[in-house]
């Protein structure tokens, strides 16, 4: 008996002797990791606002009651305490709680107010987490640029996503000790202070965006179109005021949305821009010296065919004879524009498109943009000169075309179109001014720009002929192009018959052009019998933009 | 001097009693350390949220209400020295009918609902009158077991034969099913050690013992069936300490199932049920050789292991004082011991050897169970470190236990030639 008992002592202290001596270093270090409690502080996320400061995204701070089944002895106790406090039926709560299948966490109420966070968190077992949720006050309206987040916060898609880091801010971590029942008891070490996310100011103007969301809506509903688009941007600057792509989605309620509809077509989508290039091939023209203004061009009565190039008829089976560069850009003569393609060279138009900006990104700020597509002036054949003059051959973003107009607008300056306007801490105090570098070369000359501008572009909407006179306001001179081109067809050669992208691109005033519009609307349907070309389907949207604008703008100038 | 102090064996029952009352000086002095102003400030908050019936609260008053404890040992300690223990042995029988009798009030509790016993962390071990008076009759139940056994065995007819032996073993399962249903599991594991010892040493023959031992042995893996999941836990534990088998018994869900009783979980392990045992080694490790110091330390200051006033005790002390605050500890309770195997060896009645035998092992099985748990080598159990931990019943009986003790020492042996012990 004793020799057992001795043995027992023994190994007692032979094993706090091992502990003792031989683990204590390892000991110590788990304890210091047991003991420590990470608590990290999530940041609020950055605002979106509009150019006037009106919200477009914000975090709003949503308090959560909880209960904590394992430690609530009585629940129905607990239940009649809380109940009077949140409002809600005792045996309610009670279920809530007797139900919860994880003891340590049950929601009660999310979205409580303060009064009934403090009131509701004094009792045992009941807890307040406060959490970020991202609201979008105006819904779908801007929702392609603002695009939405996660439900952890992550920015995915527009804004949201492109700017995510900044919104984001950086969350805070202390490292507390922590007892038994990991409550903190008191701060260890900060590892970083929470720092809420920067605010961002677009350039949109939440009004335009609405004028153009409206008449955009209206059209691309009456024509049952599969989607469209309508940019408007400030002339000067490039600046975007609206941006809208239908169908669009409400950032509020994403999980809930067919995918097709978070597709911006404005900036994913590349097609052939049809007649609605012919301005700028034709500028490029004049710049070069190879058209003179005046010069008239044999139109070949409609048909016009050489080797090399095939065989190019006017839209409609018009037929031309002699014009000027202005009249063919009236009446969007193709052979005109053939021939004015030819007079330029594949170099020279492969230049000028260049220096216009076509065959790369616009660089604005959101993600996904299509680059376009303009090959290399090596893999044209006899067919791409005369083709891309009018639009084929040659595939382009809205944004693109945007810009382009922009140049002519603007007598010919280089623009860079952009969406971000500043950034903002939480007091509304500026950052950071984000603004591209005021151009300073010109792309073609001044002269040539504000002919096309005034001149050219002007008689598509005021002339008799004209393609574009459903764009004509009372007020404003309007200036812009129709387009009218076919899709081409996904699985054959050739293009389709019934499927076309009916645009307008345009501005006004033409003497100081304050904003560029493009409106483009993908497959009207046309078996409604209503038209089909840019300048019946997209031309009226423009003018009704272009009116709603330019009134308002009145009142508040950018 | 007083009278409880005469007798025989003079030097061995004095050292016994200034070893007791060490022991008893540093429990109150650690229960103090425990309630130093920063642990206490957070205990008190908490109790505030748990509600008036958590004691454990008041943790900068506890020393204060262990030394009152201490001063009622004392009187207990007296007390049984006032009759020769021998009357006490008349009485043996009467006292332990009174336990059993307190036993089966507290499971009467479990039918009809008796006001003075409250339930705690399910299990219903105390009877309280008001709010002063609470008591553990499965404490008190220790002494007054091990006195009815003595009796019972100073006759040799009472464990010579195998048959003779359902006697004691009937004497030792009766309270042992009351306890078991309270439930007090520790208790329970504490009466078979002290049944065996005393019949050992009373001179029951070592291969019936072994044969009863065998059998248990067979029957273990019945009654290991009949476990509650945490109680297997528990015992489990020791092994489960290894990382190797926690390994194994994820891989393997069978070996998890009878180790458990449920699916093993390596986190549930470190977060749940090993929760309590890695806290204690880590407390007892971090102590290191020498310690923190008297009340320094992590531990100490903050509630990162529960229970540290009663049953883990002795990691807080490990803690304070390293690797030798440990050899003192176990220094301490070796001088008891043997000052209590020296009265057993020096007296020659059958019933004072073997109730000086029992007390001894009673003490030692506490001591070894109680440490053992704290640092992972026995299965945790609710059995507190005699003495030490805080605990008013535990302190009484354990001062009874002593007084006893010192009450058999006094008696002068019938035969002055030393017989050989064993």
């Amino acid at each position: 008996m004793f020799v057992l008992l001795i043995v027992a002592f023994l190994s007692l202290a032979g094993r706090c002797f091992y502990l003792q001596f031989f683990k204590t270093r390892d000991y110590i270090a788990a304890c210091d990791r047991q003991q420590q409690s990470l608590i990290t502080q999530k940041p609020q996320r950055g605002a979106i606002l509009d150019r006037r400061a009106r919200v477009l995204a914000a975090s709003n701070k949503i308090q959560t009651i909880f209960a904590e089944p394992r430690v609530i002895k009585d629940p129905k106790e607990t239940s009649n305490e809380l109940a009077p406090i949140l409002d809600m039926g005792a045996h309610e709560i009670c279920k809530i709680i007797t139900d919860s299948k994880n003891p340590g966490f049950v929601k009660i109420k999310v979205g409580a107010d303060a009064n009934q966070c403090s009131r509701a968190a004094r009792i045992y077992g009941i807890g307040v987490q406060s959490n970020w949720r991202r609201h979008y006050p105006v819904g779908s309206l801007a929702s392609h640029v603002v695009g939405f987040t996660s439900i952890d916060n992550q920015g995915l898609a527009g804004i949201e996503l492109q700017y995510d880091k900044e919104l984001g801010g950086s969350a805070g971590q202390e490292i507390f000790l922590a007892d038994a029942s990991r409550r903190p008891i008191r701060l260890k070490q900060q590892d970083a202070v929470v720092t809420d996310g920067i605010g961002i100011v677009l350039t949109l103007d939440s009004a335009i965006q609405q004028f153009a969301r409206a008449e955009l809506m209206k059209q691309y509903l009456a024509y049952q179109a599969e989607s469209a688009i309508a940019v408007i941007a400030d002339a000067k600057t490039g600046a975007i005021l609206a941006f809208v792509s239908l169908p669009d989605f409400d950032p509020n309620n994403v999980r809930s949305t067919k995918p097709n509809r978070l597709l911006n077509h404005a900036i994913n989508d590349q097609y052939e821009p049809g007649s609605i290039i012919k301005p700028v091939i034709a500028a490029i023209a004049i710049d070069a010296g190879v058209v003179n203004k005046n010069e008239k061009i044999f139109c070949e009565q409609g048909s016009y065919h050489g080797k090399g190039f095939g065989r190019i008829s006017e839209y409609g089976g018009h037929s031309y004879g002699s014009l000027t560069v202005g009249e063919i850009l009236t009446v969007s003569s193709n052979i005109g524009m053939a021939k004015i393609g030819q007079k330029l060279g594949k170099k020279k138009l492969y230049d000028g498109m260049k220096r216009f900006g076509f065959g790369q990104e616009t660089a604005l700020e959101l993600q996904g943009e299509a680059p376009g597509l303009l090959a290399p002036v090596q893999n044209w054949t006899g067919y791409s000169v005369t083709r891309i003059p009018f639009g084929q051959e040659i595939s382009v973003t809205a944004l693109q075309l945007v810009r382009a107009f922009c140049i002519l607008a603007n007598e010919g300056r280089a623009v860079q179109p952009f969406l971000v306007k500043a950034m903002v801490d939480n007091d509304g105090k500026i950052i950071e001014i984000k603004h591209p570098q005021p151009s300073t070369g010109f792309v073609i000359k001044p002269e040539v720009a504000k002919w096309i501008v005034t001149d050219a572009l002007v008689e598509v909407v005021n002339n008799e002929k004209g393609t574009g006179k459903k764009a004509k306001l009372e007020k404003w001179q309007v200036f812009g192009k129709t387009g009218t081109a076919n899709v081409a067809n996904s699985n054959r050669r050739g293009y389709s018959n019934t499927e076309f992208i009916a645009s307008f691109i345009g501005g006004a005033p033409a003497e100081d052009p304050k904003v560029v519009v493009l409106v483009s609307i993908r497959k009207p349907n046309v078996a409604l019998h209503k038209g089909y070309t840019g300048g019946t389907v997209a031309a009226p949207v423009v003018a009704g933009i272009l009116e709603k604008t330019l009134t308002y703008l009145e009142k508040h100038p950018l | 001097m007083y009278k409880f102090l005469t007798g025989w064996l003079l030097a061995v029952r004095l050292t016994l009693l200034a070893a007791t009352l060490a022991l008893l000086l540093l429990g109150i002095a650690v229960i103090y350390a425990i309630g130093c102003p920063d642990s206490s400030a957070i205990a008190l908050a908490k109790a505030e949220q748990a509600g008036p019936d958590d004691q454990t609260g008041d943790l900068a008053n506890l020393w204060k209400k262990q030394a009152v404890f201490a001063a009622m040992g004392m009187v207990g300690f007296i007390a049984v020295n006032l009759v020769n223990y021998r009357r006490l042995g008349v009485l043996s029988g009467g006292i332990y009918a009174f336990m059993l009798a307190l036993l089966a009030v507290l499971l009467l509790d479990k039918v009809v609902d008796i006001p003075f016993i409250p339930v705690i962390n399910n299990a219903r071990r105390w009877i309280k009158i008001g709010s002063a008076l609470q008591f553990q009759p499965s404490e008190f139940c220790k002494p007054a077991y091990i006195l009815a056994l003595a009796w019972y065995l100073r006759y040799r007819s009472n464990y010579r034969n195998f048959s003779a032996l359902i006697g004691p073993f009937i004497l030792t399962l009766l309270p042992m099913l009351l306890i078991l249903f309270e439930p007090d599991l520790g208790t329970v594991l504490l009466m078979m050690p002290i049944l065996f010892m005393m019949l050992f040493v009373a001179g029951a023959k070592g291969k019936h013992l072994l044969l009863i031992i065998l059998m248990a042995m067979l029957f273990s893996p019945l009654l290991w069936r009949e476990m509650k999941p945490y109680q297997r836990i528990r015992i489990s534990s020791v092994l489960l300490q290894s990382d190797w088998i926690q390994k194994k018994a994820e891989q393997y869900p069978a070996l998890g199932e009878i180790l458990v009783g449920k699916k093993f979980n390596a986190k549930q392990w470190e977060s749940q049920w090993g929760y309590h045992l890695t806290r204690s080694k880590f407390a007892v490790a971090s102590g290191g050789l020498t310690g923190y110091g008297f009340r320094q330390g992590p531990f100490i200051k903050y509630d990162f292991l529960v229970h540290r006033h009663n049953d883990f005790i002795f990691s807080v002390i490990a803690h304070q004082w390293g690797f030798l605050g440990c050899l003192g500890l176990f220094g301490l309770y070796a001088v008891i011991i043997s000052c209590g195997l020296e009265i057993a060896a020096h007296n020659s009645d059958p019933f004072g050897k073997l109730l000086a035998v029992g007390i001894v092992v009673m003490f030692a099985v506490e001591v070894i169970v109680n440490i053992g748990m704290a640092i992972g080598l026995m299965p945790i159990t609710g059995l507190t470190l005699p003495l030490v931990s805080y605990g008013g019943s535990s302190l009484l009986v354990s001062m009874i236990s002593i007084g006893l003790l010192n009450n058999v020492g006094r008696c002068r042996p019938f035969t002055i030639a030393r017989k050989p012990f064993e």
